[in-house]
């Protein structure tokens, strides 16, 4: 499936969304004020204790803008299809996009394209730049292209989850309760993971390697310490989302033949 | 060479036994036990390009399963088929291209957009050259009539324009087969017919073959010449519709409300069946003449209010199929799924 056919895809998914303008632009709004409060506590929470683990409001505010960031890219493409999966099963809607001249996933990645991550995006790029500008980085050509394949990376890293867990649903039907788990997950690197025991930084770089979306790159361009993690680990910030993404594109592909010969 | 050849298709499928009692749901998630559904046993069948094939059966019969497997979409148990010389479900992506898919009660056009935004995405995923497009996209809005509604939603279409936009996409990459589960279920009689009228036409002019499941034994009669029935998991009947009247007979029920309890009348073509009173259900084998001589002989001896003619349910058929070839016929009980388990332990 080539890029225009991706594009064409994701014009139309627009072309719906405002048909209904006013929920679009209502949700919009609801999704920036909701992670504008998360912007918030971590603010008042660094305005009463200076820093979280040595990390300043800038620098928690740029940690924490590359989740939401890299969150939004991966999400919009993944989330929606992935957590409809079980119903698109239940109704047969499924079935179709098994008769498509593309992959199932790539076709139901495209059809199922989410564009209210706009909000996602504005608000959490927004806050990036004003991170980086606050933050006087020296900026080497190196720091930005690894910066650029950190966020793609990360994206993927977000992507991969949702899709490994998506494709899980197609075996054991109801997957919410793994939805769940994985948002909970979410919530340890809204913070400098440093700041946690050793058992959860390890289990947060190996097992479920979210470390990589945003605390290893960020760590590695401002230089912090990494607590028991080496730092020099976040090298390979861009290639860990990629072959992540790889894997669980190949599940997905698995899950999908065993629907196939069992049927639903 | 046959575009569709099915040899000794098997479909089972496996479902957790469910425990009963006051353990019984621990037991369900603990247990290993299940039973398997036959869905389709044994089937076989060839069909010739450019054929247009009509397989029915009851609910659970097993008809759609058999078109989930043809077009890829579940994997056999055993047995072969291949479609176009290849094996759809490991050749999906190919076969895609050469098959037409129309799911009766599954859109797939987009429900809040224009039809024609859904069309020219179309045109993009098969990767449909311009000229081609236009061509197959005019043939179809001038046969399916779609220019009132190419510009509006999906969501504001009655069922019966749907069904024709649905058909139309389902045409634009010019498949060689053209798959449809009940195309007609819902439709009134108009919209029936001009979806019946569409098939027959890119049946004979376009060649495309055609399978269709339905329950209506009329799409039958107007645009497949072949019927293959089948009735819990296997073929009963494949031969032509002609055949199949010859072998059941052709009989229909003829109600007939007078406008004064006629009292005993004589009856040139049929049998009275049910008799009460002013109303009075007549059973006519079509061998005997046409139901208007028989109408019109009666109707100018007694004044007749109304008529109404009972449509040959699948059901029936297959029931007076089972008698013929001295089987049992199956009570509708029988034909629920659950009867066909049988329960196997690892």
């Amino acid at each position: 499936m080539g890029i225009t056919l991706f594009l064409h895809y994701a014009r139309l998914r627009l072309k719906e969304r405002m048909e209904y303008r006013a929920a679009f632009i209502l949700g919009v709004f609801a999704q920036i004020l909701g992670y504008g409060a998360t912007y918030l506590v971590l603010w008042l929470t660094l305005q009463k204790f200076d820093n979280i683990g040595g990390w300043n409001w800038p620098e928690i505010a740029l940690l924490y803008s590359l989740n939401v960031l890299t969150y939004a890219l991966g999400a919009a493409y993944t989330y929606t299809p992935m957590t409809d999966l079980e119903k698109l099963v239940q109704q047969g809607t499924f079935d179709p996009i098994l008769i498509r001249p593309h992959s199932p996933f790539l076709t139901l990645t495209a059809q199922m394209f989410n564009v209210g991550y706009l909000a996602h995006i504005l608000l959490s790029g927004a806050i990036l730049a004003w991170s980086v500008l606050q933050l006087q980085i020296e900026w080497t050509l190196l720091k930005v292209i690894f910066l650029t394949l950190s966020v793609i990376g990360g994206a993927c890293l977000h992507a991969a989850l949702l899709t490994l867990i998506g494709s899980i649903s197609l075996i054991i039907v109801r997957a919410d309760v793994l939805f769940r788990f994985n948002y909970s997950m979410q919530d340890f690197i809204s913070y400098p993971i440093s700041i946690f025991g050793p058992a959860i930084q390890i289990l947060l770089t190996t097992i479920v390697p979210l470390a990589f979306i945003n605390f290893l790159p960020a760590a590695l361009i401002l230089g912090k310490g990494t607590g028991v993690i080496p730092r020099d680990i976040a090298f390979i910030t861009p290639v860990v989302g990629p072959i992540l993404m790889w894997l669980a594109y190949r599940s997905f592909q698995f899950c999908t033949n065993r629907y196939q010969g069992a049927g639903g | 060479m046959a575009i569709v050849e099915v040899t000794g298709l098997n479909k089972e499928f496996r479902r957790n036994r469910r425990h009963q009692g006051a353990f019984g749901a621990v037991r369900t998630l603990f247990s290993r036990e299940y039973s398997i559904h036959r869905a389709v046993q044994d089937v076989s069948f060839s069909i010739e390009e450019g054929e247009a094939v009509g397989y029915v059966g009851p609910n659970g019969a097993g008809k759609s399963t058999t078109i989930k497997m043809l077009t890829g979409i579940l994997v056999p148990t055993s047995g072969d088929i291949l479609v176009d010389g290849r094996v759809p479900h490991e050749h999906r992506q190919e076969n895609a291209r050469i098959l037409g898919a129309v799911f009766g009660q599954r859109s797939q056009l987009w429900w809040d957009l224009p039809v024609i935004d859904s069309f020219e995405l179309h045109q993009h995923v098969y990767g449909i050259a311009d000229g081609d497009y236009r061509r197959t996209l005019g043939f179809c809005r001038e046969v399916l009539q779609l220019d009132s509604f190419l510009q509006a939603p999906v969501r504001q279409l009655s069922l019966g324009q749907r069904m024709r936009a649905e058909m139309a996409m389902a045409l634009l990459h010019e498949p060689k087969i053209l798959f449809l589960d009940e195309p007609t279920i819902g439709l009134d009689v108009l919209a029936k017919d001009r979806i019946r009228e569409f098939l027959r036409t890119i049946n004979r002019e376009r060649n495309v073959t055609i399978i269709l499941t339905t329950h209506d034994l009329k799409d039958i009669e107007e645009i497949c010449p072949r019927l293959i029935m089948i009735n819990q998991g296997t073929v009963m009947f494949d031969n032509t519709v002609a055949h199949l009247k010859s072998t059941v007979g052709d009989e229909r029920e003829i109600k007939i409300e007078f406008a004064t309890d006629p009292g005993a009348i004589e009856i040139p073509a049929g049998t009275l069946v049910r008799d009460a009173g002013a109303s009075k259900t007549i059973r006519f084998a079509q061998d005997n003449g046409s139901v208007m001589a028989l109408l019109s002989e009666l109707d100018g001896r007694y004044p007749i209010r109304d008529v109404s003619i009972e449509e040959v349910s699948i059901e029936d058929v297959i029931r007076k199929l089972y008698i013929q070839t001295g089987q049992n016929a199956p009570d509708s009980s029988e034909i629920d799924t659950w009867s066909r388990h049988r329960a196997v332990t690892r």
